[in-house]
Parts: structure tokens; sequence; C-alpha cells
């Protein structure tokens, strides 16, 4: 499940498989921390968070077909200082799942804004609200000379 | 909405039994968790649990403890003093040091691998080529490099405590490999040389892939962003493999460059 999602996500199997072996590292490292309920549901956010990571650290990844939208995401969702500092400190405590994960849920993994408000615990309208805010740093970065 | 990926996480779960007996499963899902349990065990060939979980824990043990690594790499090496000489001692390269208007002309030091530091050595940017089954090589400025190499970036704080390191390529493209994003601080360790979480994958840009050390001693001197933006204008440059990293300040500038070659 892990390997599939960072393959879906990041279009090469090296990649992947380096990634995939970092979501279990994280999950590691955060042992102490980690709620055991939901466990399919905690691995793929992880993993979309590192993914996200990665396609924000690599511009050349936008010059792969299909994956611009991601690299879109992952670009604007860097910008949001408050969640840049230590996203998965928040999503392995439990704390709201960043805005990026919430973007990938719904616009690349085609999850309806409640199945996407089940899935991160957050309600409807949060999940809105976040998009809204990722949607403004979007326009505001294209919007950029 | 509906997509392709749109009820993934759904049937994930259910090959999981982590969801409730009435769940509202795609009308597809039998053959979608057929195909999953057909790429489970694909994956499971190709790469055994034993193997990923041996990889786990040495990458979770390589980041408790990251000098640890180079340290069982560089014993055998330790028992051939001379050997450890030629091959620890290279050439020393030049400081960069912005502030102080030396032009820029940044280069390669290669330092000594060990905790202790010499008098006068200098932060350092340290290359290794990463493969299976095998120790990492040490790469200089100049090494032949190849697209789908993975490479390993280390460094030697020598005392500052802020540092960034980017690359650029020939393709133009520039990565940010320390801090993980620019709104993280640029804390360096100290003590002895620190190898990067994760390896880094080269691609098929062209002709070289230049990486650089930029430190400070005072977090003031150093805002990621301005390193990032310094290697753009590089990284647009037709000179990008050899012109300096415009920055000012006090700074100081290490740069390895590897040549890219095809497979």
């Amino acid at each position: 499940m892990v390997l599939r999602r960072c393959r879906g996500m990041l279009r090469s199997e090296a990649e992947a498989v380096d990634a995939m072996h970092d979501v279990f590292v994280e999950l590691l490292r955060r042992r102490d921390s980690l709620d055991a309920t939901g466990g399919s549901s905690l691995l793929y956010r992880v993993a979309t968070n590192i993914c996200l990571n990665r396609l924000r650290s690599r511009s050349r990844r936008r010059e792969e077909p299909g994956a611009e939208l991601l690299d879109r995401i992952a670009i604007a969702s860097a910008e949001e200082r408050s969640e840049a500092k230590a996203l998965l400190d928040r999503l392995l405590s439990r704390e709201p799942v960043s805005s990026g994960t919430i973007a990938v849920l719904h616009l690349h993994d085609g999850l309806t804004l409640e199945e996407v408000a089940r899935e991160v615990g957050l309600s409807v309208s949060g999940v809105r609200k976040r998009l809204r805010r990722l949607e403004e740093r979007l326009r505001e970065l294209e919007a950029k000379p | 909405m509906s997509t392709p990926n749109s009820k993934q996480l759904l049937v994930e779960k259910a090959l999981l039994g982590e969801l409730p007996e009435q769940a509202d499963l795609p009308a597809d899902a039998a053959q979608r968790l057929d195909e999953l349990r057909s790429d489970n065990q694909a994956i499971l060939d190709k790469y055994p649990a034993a193997r990923v979980a041996k990889e786990i824990r040495r990458r979770h043990s390589e980041h408790k403890s990251p000098e640890r690594r180079w340290a069982m790499i560089l014993l055998p090496a330790a028992a051939a003093p001379l050997v450890l000489a030629a091959v620890l001692w290279g050439p020393r390269g030049k400081i960069d040091s912005a502030g102080q208007g030396t032009g820029g002309d940044d280069s390669t030091m290669v330092g000594v691998d060990t905790d202790v530091q010499l008098k006068g050595q200098g932060p350092d940017l340290r290359l290794y080529r990463r493969r299976d089954g095998t120790a990492p090589e040490r790469l200089s400025d100049g090494s032949i490099v190849h697209p789908q190499e993975v490479l390993q970036l280390a460094y030697l704080a020598a005392g500052r405590g802020f540092g960034v390191i980017v690359s650029v390529d020939g393709r133009g493209n520039v990565e940010l490999h320390h801090p993980r994003s620019p709104d993280e601080p640029p804390v360096l360790t100290r003590g002895g040389e620190q190898p990067l979480l994760r390896g880094y994958q080269l691609d098929d840009a062209p002709r070289f892939e230049r990486f650089f050390l930029v430190t400070a001693k005072n977090p003031e001197s150093l805002v990621v962003a301005q390193v990032v933006q310094a290697a753009r204008t590089l990284a647009s440059q037709p000179d990008a493999e050899k012109a300096p990293l415009g920055l000012t300040g006090p700074v100081e500038i290490r740069s390895v460059t590897v040549r890219k070659e095809a497979p």
C-alpha cells in the first residue's frame, strides 16, 4: 500500500522505494506517539507527506507529464509557514493534517470533501477552508513574475 | 468527482480488513482487491520483507547516530594509515568568504574524517557514490557520475552552526538538500562528518551536477531562500558549471562539481 502510494505520486520506482523506506523510518522514530487505530490512514498520510516533501524539493519533476498538479500542491503547501515547521510532527501527534495532504486527497486522488474530512478528522467546512487557502496561495504564486 | 484513484484508499482499507461489512465499496471492488493482492505479492517478491526491514532499521539507526555509518565505512581504511592519509587528505580548496571579497572562486576542500578538527580546518562538503553491496565511494571535484546513480551528501560543520546545501545541474535545475525546505532553520550538526538522511538520485540532466555548502556562524547571516535564489540565478547562466555563487555577507562557500556522462 505504501509503495503503491509512493509510486503513484513520485512516478519513479527507485524514488518510490526510497520514499517507502523513509515512511517506515518516520513511523519508527515516532512510534511512542502513534495511535494504533486507523493504521492504513496513517500510513497513507505519512506517505503522502513524504512524497510531497520530495516533489517540493525537485523542481525537475515539473517536467513530467501528469505530475504538474502534485508539484503545484507541493510548492503551495511549502508556502504555508505554520505547517512547514514540522508536518510530520503534527501529523503523527494527531494535530490537523497538512493542507498539502488534504489537497492531494481531494484534487489528485479524487476523494469527495466528505471523504477527505472523514479521512483527516476535520469538518467538511474545515477541509473546504484549507483548500481555499491553498488555492489562494497557488494563485499568488502563479501571479508572481 | 471521480478519478481512477478515488476509491483506492477505500479498497486498500478493505484489503486490510479495516472496513465495516456494510461499507460502500465500488462495484469493481472484487476485481480491484484481486489486483491489489497480486500487486502485493509482486512487491514482496521484488522487495522481500526481510530486506526492506533491514534497510529500514539501517536508516533508523543512521538517523539516530548519523556518524556511525561513516565510522564503519572508514574503519577498514584506518587499518592502513598511509592509504588513509592519501585518501582523506586531498587537495585543499579555497574558501570563498563572500564578506571578504575574495572573488568567489569556490572549490572543494577535503578534510579529515574525524571528530577532531585540525587547526584551521573549515567546513567541508563531501560526496559519496552509493552502490548496493559495496562501501560508498568518495567523489572529488571532477569525478565522473552517471544518471540514476545515487549520491550520498555529507558535511563537516567545523564549528559553523548554520549551513545550506544546494545543487544546480546542467539543465538549470536547482535542488535544496539541506535543510529540507526553505522554511526550516538551516542548523548544522557538529561533531564530525554528518551524512544527510537520504541519498540523492541523479537524473539525466546533462554535463554536470554542482553542489554547494554555504555556511555561517550566525543565523542572521544565512537565509535559505537567498541561497536558493542565488543558485537559481547561477543555474540560469551559461557558465553555471564554474561561475561563483553570487552571495554577499559573512558566509563561506564550498562547491564540488561532478561531471555527467551517459551510462
